[in-house]
């Protein structure tokens, strides 16, 4: 161990015990301010003496004490003002919810069709339209299907053989597996309902010719108003190409 | 004698504040039943002033509760024939003006070439059907693929349309579809612009309208007053193939929870973060719009 250079040696007396120095402790609060004289002239806050700024504080803390409070309370107040269901309140939009819950619907669905039209439900099970809704074609039927009995006294639009097109004419994009008809090549003799049930969906095949065709001249020679052969009822003449379309016979007519 | 030490103890406050640790235990103890209190209070008071809005009638089916459900939609572009039933029953269903551009849902047919690029046609929303060839605007161009891709509100988890919203007058319900309140909307059209999808629009005047307000923004609710009472949306209902599948998310034995498990899907416009609640089975050869 090295012994401490001279001078530090000198300082460095353990052995006597060093004056106690102790900083006088400003009293902090309860304290008889001293009257002291203040110079007339306006300082800043800041500048005022120790002792008076003191007293600023402890005034200001008192205050702000009792603001707390009040900004409490009145908050709360506010918050029960604008708690849960009112105008502007966290859950202000539910009113608007229930308006768009309490719409009616208007398309019934299917199994409400059923309990009146059985037999057209029946035909349509059975079919390969079993998933197509009844209201794709005769529009939405809550109304008709309703209590009111004047609402179902009212008929919903049958529709024309037009519509099957919207699903079944062959245009790009569709599903390849989808059943799909070039309308001109398959039919063009008028509506899809001639041959087709609306409901089973299945082709009633027309009568096909039975007496030979070759050498004979046109069909509306004979199978017309007036001929030799009658045109059944309910079915226009239609140009003489056409007629095999559907009569031809069962080997070479059109699918 | 203001130099004298002054002893303090060692629980003493640093300052006298004239208040002391009672007093504000006592007036705790008083203002929190106070608060509650007074939030039961002016609860009380809105159920009271607020018949016309809460009807005290229950529904029809039994209480519907929207924190139980998590709605989702499923479009089964491999099926879609593009035959437009679903706009005409969404037209009927909601009462929706009569011209095809103030539309809820559409069917999009896109076409995709060898080369990449996804063409897509929409004539009219596609409610009265399409032409049988597409459109493609490079001559020549060997198309790849063509398909229906029907389009409807995304209902988005992390919704635009909402955030931008200047008056809270379109908000998110806790089964996650996306209403306006047409007492709150101002018509602005902020949110028709927002919405990356152009799943909104203003109802105009002079027509059919959803709810017998012109002039605010309306979109797809998933038929909101059908799916809270059990039924399904008026297009799923509609459509002839099955291509729209609508359920609960959060029962994994509803049919889109079968359809998610089941196909690969992918959602429009991921990248935006918005979360839809829309998926698409079909799209994966689609590059990313």
């Amino acid at each position: 161990m090295s012994p401490l250079p001279a001078r530090l040696r000198r300082l460095h007396r353990p052995h006597i015990a060093r004056p106690h120095v102790r900083l006088p402790r400003l009293p902090r609060f309860h304290i008889a301010l001293p009257h002291v004289a203040l110079p007339h002239v306006a300082l800043p806050h800041f500048a005022l003496p120790r002792i008076a700024w003191r007293r600023v504080v402890i005034r200001t803390a008192k205050i702000g004490t009792l603001t707390v409070a009040l900004s409490v309370a009145l908050g709360g107040a506010a918050f029960g003002a604008v708690t849960l269901y009112s105008a502007y309140g966290p859950v202000r939009n539910e009113p608007n919810t229930q308006a768009w819950r309490d719409l009616t619907p208007r398309a019934a669905g299917a199994l409400v069709c059923t309990s009146c039209h059985a037999s057209e439900a029946t035909a349509q099970d059975a079919s390969i339209h079993a998933d197509v809704s009844c209201e794709d074609c005769h529009g939405p039927a809550a109304a008709h299907a309703g209590d009111e009995a004047a609402a179902r006294a009212t008929v919903l639009p049958v529709p024309k053989g037009g519509i099957c097109a919207s699903c079944h004419a062959a245009i790009a994009g569709r599903p390849s597996t989808f059943p799909q008809v070039d309308l001109a090549a398959h039919f063009s003799g008028g509506s899809c309902l001639r041959c087709h049930d609306p409901h089973s969906i299945v082709a009633v095949r027309p009568p096909a010719v039975t007496h030979p065709l070759a050498n004979l001249p046109e069909c509306t020679t004979c199978h017309a108003p007036g001929g030799l052969k009658k045109v059944p009822s309910g079915h226009e003449i239609v140009a003489d190409a056409v007629c095999l379309a559907c009569h031809g016979h069962a080997a070479t007519r059109q699918p | 004698m203001m130099n004298e030490p002054h002893e303090t103890g060692p629980h003493d406050p640093p300052f006298d504040v004239g208040v002391d640790r009672r007093t504000v235990l006592k007036a705790g103890l008083v203002a929190l039943p106070g608060l509650a209190g007074s939030s039961l209070l002016f609860d009380w008071l809105t159920r009271l002033t607020d018949v016309g809005t809460t009807p005290d009638v229950e529904p029809i089916v039994s209480r519907y509760d929207p924190a139980a459900h998590r709605w989702g939609f499923v479009v089964d572009t491999n099926r879609c024939i593009g035959c437009g039933l679903c706009v005409v029953a969404c037209k009927a269903e909601n009462h929706l003006p009569e011209d095809p551009e103030y539309t809820r849902t559409w069917v999009e047919r896109h076409t995709t070439t060898a080369g990449g690029t996804t063409f897509v046609d929409s004539p009219d929303g596609g409610v009265d059907g399409f032409a049988s060839a597409p459109r493609v605007t490079i001559p020549g161009a060997m198309i790849t693929d063509t398909r229906f891709v029907a389009r409807l509100c995304m209902q988005c988890e992390n919704s635009p349309c909402t955030t931008v919203c200047p008056v809270g007058a379109t908000y998110r319900t806790p089964d996650g579809v996306i209403l306006v309140d047409e007492e709150r909307c101002i018509g602005c059209g902020y949110c028709v612009v927002a919405c990356p999808y152009g799943a909104r629009y203003l109802v105009p005047a002079g027509g059919d309208t959803p709810r017998g307000v012109p002039g605010v923004a309306d979109k797809c609710t998933f038929c909101y007053h059908r799916i809270t009472v059990g039924l399904r949306p008026a297009c799923v209902e509609a459509c002839p193939v099955g291509a729209r599948t609508f359920g609960d998310l959060n029962d994994p034995s509803s049919p889109v929870s079968v359809a998610l498990r089941e196909n690969p899907t992918k959602v429009l416009k991921a990248a935006l973060g918005t979360r839809p609640r829309v998926f698409y089975v079909g799209l994966e050869g689609e590059a990313e719009a």
